[in-house]
């Protein structure tokens, strides 16, 4: 079982615009905004009480150690899994559906597992269910080289790069990232998080991104949580992060 | 010649109907990537409805043909919502899938059967079947034409339909990752559903244009299914027009071979000797599905209660002592069919390994038993000692396909197999007496009779004594080292192989037994009668047989007699007989039905279920004591100035080439690995890293020159370079997920021996850590979690297991590929003070493969960078940080911000002090 603290240093996101016009009816609608989730496998609940919330064009990080269940909460607010119990809302309106409806309504998800085809060429991959390939190739340059190839014969790097461009070319409104850099170079993660973070900036888009490189996944969120392993569910151990310098 | 060309054209109507079959089957298989053993079924009910609706109600063809493909449809949706879908949710395993679609198959035959019975009709054909002169004398009837013509337009349809169709374009990215598609909004489900009534359709249509060439009959179904197969197999599970075209030519060629061939069976047998060059030889396997080879079915920890053994033999006794004959009759087949299902329990359950072929290895145990004793007298028990031997080699013949192929593979090739013998064997009169059977007389044990005839109670109380040997036979590998390394090369063959575990000798060893215990089954449950007829030793039953293992618990030895009373004439019926009188008909259906209920709410089996509730009592009583391994209760007494020192060697690598096709994924890669040296090897993604282990371990091949201390291993196998001193660690860890963190240890720390195969049949050996393997229990920190499930481990600790678990083989070169990837930065310092101890205390060379750059900088007296195959720099970590080829292609020019958390203490003596 683990809690989530939420640690956010409001950063002036969409809201400063309201602020400047009184007449606004409503403040910045939360994109994705969960209450009290409690997430898992099968019956065994691996976190509870996350309440977390994206509005559009910020990116925020979600931390914490392994086991924590970072990857369950996101693999939740996606539809892979069924919340045990709470409610995933996106634009204030509780969801139920499976993830291929959610993907069909605005919400785009990149995995560490690279979900990718690879047996269909690059082309393929970026064009299946109505991704624009120009819009993909304009985030990344480089795959233009690869179009014509089977993605099984991209190498990871590439591979991660065709399914965060068929995911950013959708134009979603919310993405939502797993362990992006899992397993990648240095310098390819730089790319990866520098799209999302433009994406957010240019697009508008809301991403919730969870990272093992605190660093890295710090440097380009507005916003973090943080999953705090929480072994004894009576214990009251969690910590408290704080954000740190950037 | 015209003769020969006249009989393939012959065997045009029963090619199409491998054609059609092999085309529904590669649909369902690409939709949803299961194999549909249910699919001949679920295709002769529609047929079997269109017949009842034309020729019984005096429909239309049309009508009758729609209702009867909309029947089939229908079937195949529901097979794919009730049974399937709930299983891959539940990530259960292949084998659970496949016995799944074996339970369907029981089910809707029994269901057919009872409704239209058993015996074959003759339909009138709706295609003109006017003769055609082709040229010469050579003329055939004009079905077979339009047949083959049929054939080859559908195999184009369903070509075009998945080849350029949004259909079959989003068929294919489900049949590659479900997750994947559903992330570009397509719906796996609805995906699933169209393929399953696509391929059942396809079936049934096959079925309804075939029937008047052959005859409308329920059982030949199952070698449909398996000749469709062979047909579908040559097409690689994904082309309609070469499975098609090998459809038909599996027809003309069992036409050909059963004309000119006068041995009985070779032609029935044709499809499956097919299979089997198709899967041994040609070295290809299925392709398996993102959701396949999740989920093991549970194993039982082997140990017998010898309070309970003698509990409830001495009740099978008193019943067979008190009851009347035909109670005997049913505990005496239970226990013949518990003694077969144990050698499943051996192969399937422990090994891992999914043999359909167990009932058809006990049919041939009691042929040359029966054989024997017929044709030259011998006593009773010799042919039963001689059944029983003779088993063995041929347990060794199946097993050489399981050497290549795994997984379903298996289960066809054995399937195959079975059949063959039942077609070629038991089916032909020549060998077995014909119809009289063979007359074995009245068994004798040293001059005493144990007739079942005469004195049922003695053969019932001899076939429990023999069930008992085999009980502890069975149980006593599952507690050794055999039974140890079984069980690693079920749940991953990769990491038994780096080990040091012969995976070839394991499988054989596990068919070996299995055969010897299926045979001893066969045979008492053949010499219950004076005449022995085989024709009862059907692949059908194979099929039951592994589905009834599968209700009782395949990885349990009070499963084998559970699934036991299920058998036909078993216990089982005996009680519903006896209740409810004549339940024969339906015994088939109920049967198919508990396989399908156990599949779906207890895959684990009925035993399983039994041994949590008994385990979880026994744990209330003596509050959780006995679930504790304490480390000085399994480690031998350990001398404090014990030396862990590691034999040193190095290990020099010269020219190392690894080639994909025209890739080389490592091009000519030289360095050393010297005792003592942590050596890093870094570089991009796709640079070669982990090809580069895997070529040093002998998991790929290369060339180029290994040598370690003074022995060249370039061409030696994975199992021989661990016992040169070699161990790796993987980067996907690949554990024995579902035992202990104990048994783990156990595998790694067991010597490699191959006469553990035999004494443990006898006497196993529970085995004592030596001191290497304590101090790296103690160095991991897993003393306190050794009786918990490497599934219970949080992430972390698994990453330490699968380290710990390659050095308490005490290597002197240690291999670790990203043993890092996906710790927190608290837990990879810790990690990287025990990699540097590992160098320092105990002297092993180590070669680590690592992204994380604080780690490798930390760590590492030596680093070398790969990229594209090729070495572009060795040196300090220093140098190689400095450097700007290694900066341009792998690092970037921002790292340096990220290096300031290096934990610098790491490699000073101080350190090193404090941990110990």
């Amino acid at each position: 079982m683990s809690m989530v603290s939420s640690v956010s240093s409001d950063r002036t996101g969409g809201s400063a615009d309201n602020s400047t016009n009184p007449f606004a009816i409503t403040h910045t609608p939360h994109l994705l905004e969960t209450r009290m989730l409690k997430a898992g496998y099968l019956g065994r609940e691996v976190v509870s009480g996350v309440n977390l919330t994206v509005r559009p064009g910020e990116v925020v990080a979600l931390l914490g150690p392994n086991g924590a269940g970072k990857t369950t909460t996101l693999l939740t607010l996606a539809g892979q899994l069924a919340p045990v119990d709470g409610i995933v809302m996106f634009s204030n309106v509780p969801t139920f559906t499976p993830l291929y409806q959610r993907v069909r309504q605005g919400v785009g998800l990149v995995t560490e597992e690279r979900l990718i085809f690879t047996k269909m060429s690059t082309r393929d991959n970026l064009r299946i269910g109505g991704g624009d390939v120009d819009r993909a190739l304009a985030l990344f340059p480089e795959l233009e080289a690869r179009l014509s190839v089977r993605a099984g014969m991209l190498s990871g790097g590439e591979q991660q790069m065709v399914a965060l461009a068929r995911a950013l070319s959708r134009e979603p409104r919310i993405l939502l990232a797993d362990e992006l850099s899992l397993g990648l170079a240095p310098m390819i993660v730089d790319r990866l998080l520098g799209a999302v973070r433009k994406a957010a900036d240019e697009l508008g888009v809301g991403a919730l991104i969870v990272e093992q490189h605190a660093r890295k996944a710090l440097k380009c969120s507005d916003r973090m949580y943080l999953h705090v392993a929480r072994p004894d569910p009576d214990g009251d151990d969690f910590g408290r992060g704080t954000h740190p310098t950037r | 010649m015209n003769e020969v060309i006249r009989f393939a054209l012959l065997g045009l109507g029963v090619g199409a109907l491998y054609a059609f079959a092999s085309q529904g089957l590669i649909v369902i298989y690409r939709g949803t990537g299961v194999l549909n053993f249910s699919l001949g079924a679920t295709a002769i009910a529609g047929v079997f409805m269109q017949y009842e609706l034309q020729y019984e109600h005096g429909h239309n063809f049309w009508v009758a043909s729609f209702f009867g493909v909309m029947l089939s449809a229908l079937l195949g949706v529901l097979t794919h919502w009730v049974v399937l879908r709930p299983l891959q949710r539940k990530r259960a395993s292949t084998l659970v899938q496949l016995l799944a679609t074996l339970g369907v198959l029981i089910t809707v035959q029994a269901g057919v059967v009872i409704r239209y019975g058993s015996k074959p009709r003759q339909v009138p054909s709706q295609l003109p079947t006017s003769r055609v002169t082709l040229y010469g004398n050579v003329s055939i009837t004009a079905d077979r034409l339009i047949l083959l013509a049929i054939g080859f337009a559908s195999a184009f349809l369903l070509w075009l339909l998945y080849r350029s169709t949004q259909f079959g374009i989003q068929t294919e990215a489900v049949s590659e990752s479900e997750r994947s598609a559903a992330a570009v909004g397509v719906s796996p489900n609805k995906i699933a559903v169209l393929n399953w009534a696509l391929g059942s359709s396809v079936a049934c249509i096959a079925g309804i244009l075939t029937v008047p060439v052959m005859t409308l009959q329920v059982t030949a179904m199952t070698s449909l299914v398996l000749a469709a197969l062979a047909a579908a197999l040559v097409g690689d599970f994904k082309s309609f027009p070469v499975a098609t075209a090998a459809g038909y030519g599996l027809g003309m060629g069992q036409t050909l071979v059963g004309r000119f061939w006068h041995q009985q069976g070779v032609g029935q047998s044709l499809p499956f000797l097919l299979i089997i060059v198709m899967l041994v030889f040609r070295g290809r396997s299925l392709p398996m599905r993102d959701h396949f080879l999740r989920k093991l079915p549970a194993l039982g920890n082997g140990r017998m209660s010898w309070d309970w053994t003698f509990f409830l033999s001495g009740a099978v006794v008193l019943l067979i002592l008190t009851k009347e004959t035909k109670w005997i009759d049913a505990i005496t087949v239970t226990l013949c069919a518990s003694i077969v299902l144990l050698s499943i329990v051996v192969v399937t359950g422990y090994a891992g390994q999914l043999s359909l072929a167990q009932y058809a290895m006990a049919g041939f145990g009691a042929w040359v038993a029966g054989r024997l004793v017929a044709v030259y007298h011998i006593p009773f028990l010799l042919g039963l000692v001689a059944g029983v031997a003779a088993a063995v080699p041929l347990g060794v013949i199946f097993a050489l396909p399981a050497v290549r192929t795994r997984g379903i593979n298996l289960a066809i090739v054995t399937l195959g197999l079975g059949s063959a013998i039942e077609l070629m064997l038991f089916n032909n009169g020549k060998y077995t007496g014909g119809i009289r059977g063979t007359p074995v007389g009245n068994p004798s044990l040293f001059g005493y009779d144990i007739s079942s005839i005469r004195h049922p109670e003695r053969y019932g109380i001899f076939v429990l004594a023999m069930a008992l040997l085999s009980v502890v036979v069975v149980s006593n590998v599952r507690r050794g080292r055999s039974g140890r390394r079984l069980i690693a090369v079920r749940t991953n063959e990769r990491a038994a192989a780096a080990l040091g575990i012969n995976i070839v000798a394991a499988k054989l060893f596990a068919f070996a037994l299995a055969s010897a215990i299926a045979a001893l089954g066969g045979i008492l449950l053949a010499f219950r009668l004076t005449s022995i007829s085989y024709q009862s030793f059907t692949n059908f039953s194979s099929i039951t047989y592994a589905g009834m293992s599968l209700v009782g618990g395949v990885g349990h030895l009070l499963g084998a007699f559970v699934g036991g009373m299920m058998a036909s004439a078993g216990f089982n019926q005996q009680v519903l007989e006896s209740t409810w009188g004549d339940v024969d008909a339906y015994l088939q259906l109920i049967t198919g039905i508990a396989i399908l209920l156990v599949v779906l709410y207890n895959p684990d089996g009925v035993a399983a279920e039994w041994a949590r509730t008994f385990r979880y009592m026994k744990r209330t009583k003596k509050f959780g004591e006995s679930y504790f391994i304490k480390l000085s209760d399994v480690s031998e007494t350990i001398d404090e100035n014990h030396d862990q020192r590691v034999e040193p060697k190095t290990l020099i690598v010269n020219d190392l080439t690894v080639r994909y096709g025209s890739v080389a994924a490592v091009d000519q890669v030289g360095f050393t690995l010297v005792p003592g040296r942590v050596t890093g090897l870094i570089g991009p993604n796709g640079a070669g890293k982990t090809s580069l282990i895997d070529a040093l371990t002998g998991f790929t091949r290369s060339r180029g020159t290994v040598t370690i201390g003074d022995v060249d291993i370039s061409k030696t196998g994975a199992a021989a370079r661990v016992k040169a001193g070699m161990a790796r660690s993987f980067q996907s860890l690949e554990l024995f997920e579902d035992t202990t963190v104990f048994e783990n240890l156990s595998v790694a720390a067991d010597p490699k021996n191959l006469s553990a195969y035999l004494r443990d049949l006898v006497w196993p050996v529970i085995p004592k850590f030596g001191p290497e393997v304590v101090r790296a229990i103690v160095e991991f920190e897993l003393d306190e979690d050794l009786h918990r499930e490497v599934s219970d481990l949080s992430y972390g600790k698994r990453r330490l297991l699968a380290i710990a678990r390659a050095v308490a083989m005490h290597p002197s070169v240690l291999l670790l590929d990203e043993p890092a990837a996906g710790l927190s930065s608290v837990e990879s310092v810790e990690l990287a003070r025990v990699v540097r101890r590992l160098a320092d205390e105990w002297g092993m060379a180590i070669l680590v493969v690592e992204h994380d750059m604080n780690f490798v900088m930390g760590v590492c007296d030596q680093v070398v960078v790969l990229d594209f195959g090729k070495k572009i720099a060795e040196g300090t970590p220093e140098q190689v940080r400095n450097d700007p080829k290694v900066i341009s292609a792998y690092l970037g020019d921002k790292t340096d911000d990220e290096l300031d958390i290096v934990d610098s203490d790491i490699r000073t003596p101080t350190a090193v002090a404090a941990g110990r």
